[in-house]
């Protein structure tokens, strides 16, 4: 399947355009068969991820570049991200958010909706400052992240 | 008296209970500006917020965040936060995280008025 892709220099009108890009596909997914909130989903977990890299990532005295390739196979969206930053430990990341996650949280859900909204979820170290995530979201998934689960603890506490 | 801020409006409905008026987004570059605005109508009494999702098309986990911390401040005072005229793509993280089990949704604003005022 064709592929969708486009390089993002400025990180503060990235997530915008990460969107946009994931939009403009929207029509022709649907005629696919691609369920419309499947893309809503696609573009809330990049807009996560580039967030997460405008918000944390160091990139040194590199200009920021992202790559943003993605597309469609059957029902499911692929999509890979690639960045030049530092890059991070998204297993050490994500354990920690997910062991400070409580009921209603104020913070930390980012990369906890990105793990939890997605299936194949990869995250590679090409060289020191290229990485690349991958992720896919399917029609056939049914994804939620309870932040309400806890029955003996007052979310408003 | 309306506010209008860089990204919210917020609209008196009686002594306790406000309109904000969420806009296009509410993510990781407005968040604090809503936590902000949210603080300042809490200091003024209000208790009650409804949230008008109506020209919402982004709404990430930092907005999502400022809105528990707005339920954390006001749930102790008795107060309610409330979604209305939710918009596809915010219904798609309400539905994600299940947030519909802390925060009432209405059709609409009048809905939530005539339910809170």
């Amino acid at each position: 399947m064709e592929s969708v892709k486009h390089r993002f220099r400025d990180l503060n009108n990235a997530v915008d355009e990460a969107r946009d890009v994931i939009a403009a596909s929207t029509t022709s997914w649907i005629g696919r068969g691609v369920d419309s909130d499947v893309i809503e989903v696609a573009k809330l977990v990049a807009h996560e991820w580039i967030a997460n890299l405008a918000r944390h990532a160091s990139f040194g005295d590199r200009a920021p570049e992202i790559l943003l390739d993605v597309w469609t196979e059957g029902t499911t969206i692929h999509c890979t991200i690639e960045d030049n930053s530092d890059g991070f430990d998204l297993d050490a990341e994500l354990a920690l958010a997910r062991s400070e996650l409580g009921p209603a949280p104020a913070r930390g859900m980012g990369l906890v909706m990105v793990s939890t909204f997605t299936a194949d979820l990869e995250y590679a170290h090409l060289d020191p400052t290229h990485h690349r995530v991958k992720w896919s979201v399917s029609t056939d998934d049914n994804p939620h992240l309870d932040l309400f689960d806890d029955p003996d603890q007052d979310p408003a506490e | 008296m309306q506010v209008t801020t860089m990204t919210f409006t917020v609209e008196p409905c009686n002594q306790d209970t406000v309109i904000v008026r969420i806009g296009k987004a509410l993510d990781f570059r407005n968040a604090a500006e809503f936590k902000s605005t949210c603080q300042t109508q809490v200091r003024s009494g209000a208790r009650n917020f409804i949230l008008d999702f109506s020209e919402t098309g982004i709404l990430d986990s930092t907005g999502l965040g400022s809105i528990f911390s707005l339920y954390r401040q006001v749930s102790p005072l008795e107060g309610q936060v409330v979604f209305a005229a939710v918009s596809r793509p915010v219904q798609v993280v309400v539905q994600l995280t299940r947030t519909y089990k802390v925060f009432r949704q209405f059709p609409s604003v009048d809905a939530a008025k005539e339910a809170l005022v």
